[in-house]
């Protein structure tokens, strides 16, 4: 496959490209869905295809196949070509990546191959039956997803590279009802994971866990509204990295200018208690890659430093017309995505008080508790958050739990008013989203973090 | 390749394996984009996808598999691997049989023939019709144009067979007014193909959404009035709230909150639902679902009325039901990886019957309220029905009339609730996803100010 990739380089460039490369892929992913105790489904998806991706001065020209004969590859790498000089944008040239030949295989501890279906199926249905703890219980839901990738890149500055990602969740869900009122509860694990993540879980205890909690929900109480103290658990913590603060530090956003962070380098963005990275390179990380998407090697950007904003991530592209090196966030949901700027791991780095310090000072206030969804506000630096639930505190103490609410304000006047950070990080798994398409595995996080934030009871 | 006559081949492959039901679903794809970026055509792409999936049973074991391919060994792997996983799967208590013992196989064209023989050349040429519409005022940072044909087949062991041919075009475009402190704007297109596509139109309103966000003033305090959603907000919420009550498998799981309103009151008089699944207007439509039970138009709400949910063949089956032909695995954005997709029981296209009122019209009976243009995230509670959503742009309606924008404030309120309190519908129906509907005045819901 190495060879027809390169013929197809080889193609493009004969073509007119000024840079391109040529990707093949494939992604496997088992999956195991128990719902009320009942295997509903046991699968597997297996994709596999071409990428031929050129450029012409700013423009780019993709085409896709699923063929991976030579004959169809070298047709793509064609079409791929001619839709490049067909655009009109402009842009710098891609500099030199340099040659590298470099064959890596996903460091997890055991490979979800290795492993029987018959125990895969087993333990999602413990999973399953644990949270069946009452019969106020009405729905559990139980899943297993296992991807595998293998990619193989070929570019036109002489990188051979072949990398595999492997990548594995467990998730539970119960739905607790009782007088008309529905609840859920859901715990997730996973990352840069083999199956090592479902051995070394308690799957009795992981299931059982959220059973209780979703019974918990049902009385649980509606969040005041206001502007108010509010501790961020790490999930919420990482919604306002990610969403906000990480998609509009994507340097695609800051060529454009369409990023409130724009000629934001070396100016206080927040409190000197904040720093934040992304890093491609947190081992275990669901977001984590040796390379990313264009062959760059991942890598660790600081993004704020004690309150002070320090830069952006790279593609290829953008790293070009800003002048600096790329940092390995060119990437793609698959081979038949487009490539761009995307975030890896993105979080606040730990500070020294602890959860209970950080409540003991709070007169009155809310800590919240796992999220629901976030949205992205490059233009605006909007901060909009959805957490399952939360705690009322009031001087200093817990008081009650509250469900659903949804956190909102400007990003940087929330990150003005940070006066405490954790002392642990925790990453929370997903996939990431730019616009309404293109989904890439990451991970958000960071430890809790006490701010002025704006809730909305719903 | 004859999809029709390969899906068929491999039902008969996979039942010499020894499965005793058999789904093979087979999906070939052209998808052409266009990319604009920041003014610019920026990418032009051109995507071949094709793939199967197949279901089987075995034993009463239900296994599933999907690939995509392109050579009969792909084929045969595919459904020799869904044989093995229904092998090593637990007897299910529900599933016994896929749809289909008395349909006529079919070939249904439903294509629209401007999208099915576009090239990138012409993509590029809208898309850059569409910026210079937008005009000099504001700059259009993203924007994109696609088309795909889409040609999809099923065989299953019980005889039902259909291939069907079909095109989707999606458009999304944002803008930005320039300068300091800008204004977003954004603006969809979805269809079954160009010909609804006015690119000036789509340019003007880019410009003017942009203008508005940028001119919205922090709202304050605190109101409960009146709220026009418009058709695409409206459309993200309906889905997210209705589309999750109406599918029958959240009624049987004990989580839909209409899981016992069958017939039963769920919003007021002007709340009329139907599914229209061969409206032509929108990309989804078909007369074939996707596991290949014929689709059929039908009331869902009628005068506020439940009148059925919505069953794909599994759950039809756990609930003593008929299928409904709901089962959807495509999107109307995205025509690649659809044999991917586990799919999902909704309406096929979600009909809102329109009222007689203009936009204007139904702001002009509005004492105190706003006319929603931009939420960050349309998103709604789907169990509780619980929303409190950040409003990016909004007009502010005082006395029936427009008296400027605001922005940061949260519209909260709970939707199941809101379809009570449904003040006007609009005649101004558009397209969205797969809602075909009009903009909606709902009564007594609360902006609160982030101030």
């Amino acid at each position: 496959m190495m060879d027809d990739l390169q013929l197809a380089v080889e193609r493009m460039r004969a073509e007119g490209a000024d840079f391109c490369d040529a990707r093949y892929q494939t992604i496997t992913t088992n999956g195991i869905a128990v719902v009320d105790a009942s295997v509903r489904r046991i699968s597997e998806d297996r994709i596999r295809g071409v990428c031929l991706r050129a450029r012409k001065k700013g423009s780019w020209g993709y085409a896709t196949t699923v063929d991976a004969s030579k004959d169809v590859i070298l047709e793509a790498a064609v079409k791929a070509a001619r839709n490049a000089l067909a655009g009109n944008a402009m842009g710098r040239p891609i500099p030199d990546t340099g040659e590298a030949k470099v064959e890596l295989k996903a460091k997890v501890k055991l490979h979800p191959s290795q492993v029987p279906m018959e125990e895969k199926v087993q333990a999602v249905l413990d999973m399953d039956r644990a949270q069946k703890v009452d019969a106020r219980i009405v729905n559990t839901n139980s899943v297993l997803r296992e991807e595998v990738r293998q990619n193989s890149l070929v570019n036109s500055h002489g990188r051979q590279l072949s990398w595999e990602e492997v990548r594995t969740t467990i998730m539970v869900q119960a739905v607790a009802s009782e007088a008309g009122r529905t609840e859920f509860f859901y715990d997730i694990k996973g990352g840069g994971l083999g199956y090592e993540v479902v051995r070394e879980t308690d799957l009795e205890a992981f299931g059982r866990e959220v059973g209780k909690e979703s019974l918990k929900m049902l009385a649980a109480e509606k969040a005041p509204s206001g502007l108010l103290t509010c501790i961020t658990d790490p999930a919420i913590s990482g919604l306002l990295a990610h969403e906000v603060m990480g998609h509009a530090s994507e340097a695609d956003e800051i060529v454009k200018r369409r990023s409130f962070l724009t000629d934001m380098v070396g100016k206080q963005v927040g409190s000197p208690l904040i720093t934040m990275v992304d890093d491609g390179t947190v081992p275990e990380a669901r977001g984590s890659v040796p390379f990313d998407d264009e062959g760059t090697p991942s890598s660790r950007t600081v993004i704020i430093k004690d309150g002070v904003y320090q830069g952006y991530m790279q593609s290829l592209e953008t790293a070009a017309e800003m002048g600096v090196k790329p940092t390995g966030n060119g990437r793609a949901q698959s081979y038949d995505r487009r490539v761009w700027v995307r975030m890896t791991n993105t979080f606040f780095e730990k500070g020294d008080q602890n959860l209970e310090e950080m409540i003991a000072d709070v007169k009155f206030g809310v800590l919240t508790d796992r999220m629901i969804s976030g949205m992205e506000d490059p233009v605006g630096g909007g901060f909009e958050a959805k957490a399952l639930r939360g705690y009322l505190i009031e001087n200093g103490r817990v008081t009650k739990l509250l469900r659903s609410f949804t956190l909102t304000g400007n990003a940087l006047e929330i990150l003005r008013t940070g006066d405490a950070v954790g002392d642990k990080v925790e990453l929370d798994g997903g996939s990431c989203g730019k616009g309404i398409e293109d989904w890439v595995p990451v991970s958000s996080g960071g430890p809790h973090c006490r701010f002025k934030i704006v809730l909305g009871g719903d | 390749m004859d999809l029709e006559r390969i899906s068929k081949k491999s039902v008969h492959k996979v039942l010499e394996e020894g499965a005793k039901e058999v789904e093979s679903y087979l999906v070939r794809v052209r998808s052409l984009t266009a990319y604009i970026d920041d003014d610019r055509v920026k990418n032009l792409e051109e995507k071949l996808d094709q793939g199967i999936s197949v279901r089987v049973l075995l034993n009463g074991k239900m296994g599933q598999s999907s690939s995509t391919f392109h050579t009969t060994r792909d084929l045969e792997e595919c459904g020799a691997k869904a044989v093995a996983l229904a092998k090593l799967s637990r007897p299910d208590p529900y599933f016994k049989r896929f749809p289909g013992f008395s349909q006529p196989a079919g070939f249904v064209d439903v294509r629209q023939e401007d999208a099915a023989s576009a090239t990138t050349g012409y993509l590029k040429e809208k898309v850059e019709e569409i910026v210079r519409a937008a005009g000099e005022e504001v700059k259009v940072p993203r924007g994109l144009l696609r088309v795909a044909l889409v040609e999809r087949a099923l065989a299953n062991s019980n005889g039902a067979t259909f291939r069907e041919l079909g095109t989707m075009a999606y458009a999304h475009f944002t803008s930005m007014t320039k300068g300091p402190e800008p204004g977003e704007g954004c603006d969809c297109y979805y269809s079954s193909g160009l010909s609804g596509l006015d690119t000036q139109a789509m340019g003007d309103r880019l410009r003017q959404k942009a203008r508005n966000a940028q001119g919205a003033e922090h709202f304050k305090g605190k109101m409960t009035g009146s709220v026009i959603l418009p058709p695409d907000e409206l459309a993200e919420m309906l889905l997210a709230s209705v589309g999750y009550s109406l599918d029958g498998e959240n009624a049987l799981r004990h989580r839909s909150p209409w899981a016992e309103l069958v017939n039963k009151e769920v919003g007021n008089e002007l709340v009329n639902l139907r599914d229209q699944p061969w409206d032509p207007r929108s990309a989804l439509s078909g007369r074939y679902d996707d596991e290949g039970t014929p689709t059929r138009e039908k009331p869902l709400v009628e005068r506020g009325v439940l009148r059925t949910l919505l069953y794909d063949s599994y759950h039809a089956q756990m609930g003593k039901a008929a299928a409904t032909g709901n089962y959807i695995r495509r999107d109307p954005s995205d025509a690649l990886n659809l044999y991917r997709r586990g799919g999902a029981t909704m309406p096929v296209n979600l009909a809102w019957k329109p009222g007689t009122q203009s936009v204007e019209d139904m702001i002009s009976d509005v004492k105190e309220g706003v006319i929603v243009e931009k939420l960050a995230a349309p998103d709604v509670n789907s169990v509780t029905g619980g929303f409190a959503l950040e409003v990016r742009c909004a007009k502010l309606i005082r006395d029936g009339s427009v008296v400027g924008h605001v922005d940061q404030c949260l519209l909260v309120g709970n939707f199941y609730q809101a379809l009570k309190r449904v003040g006007a519908v609009g005649n101004d129906v558009a397209v969205h996803r797969n809602c075909i509907i009009p903009s909606v005045r709902f009564d007594g819901l609360d902006i609160v100010g982030s101030e």
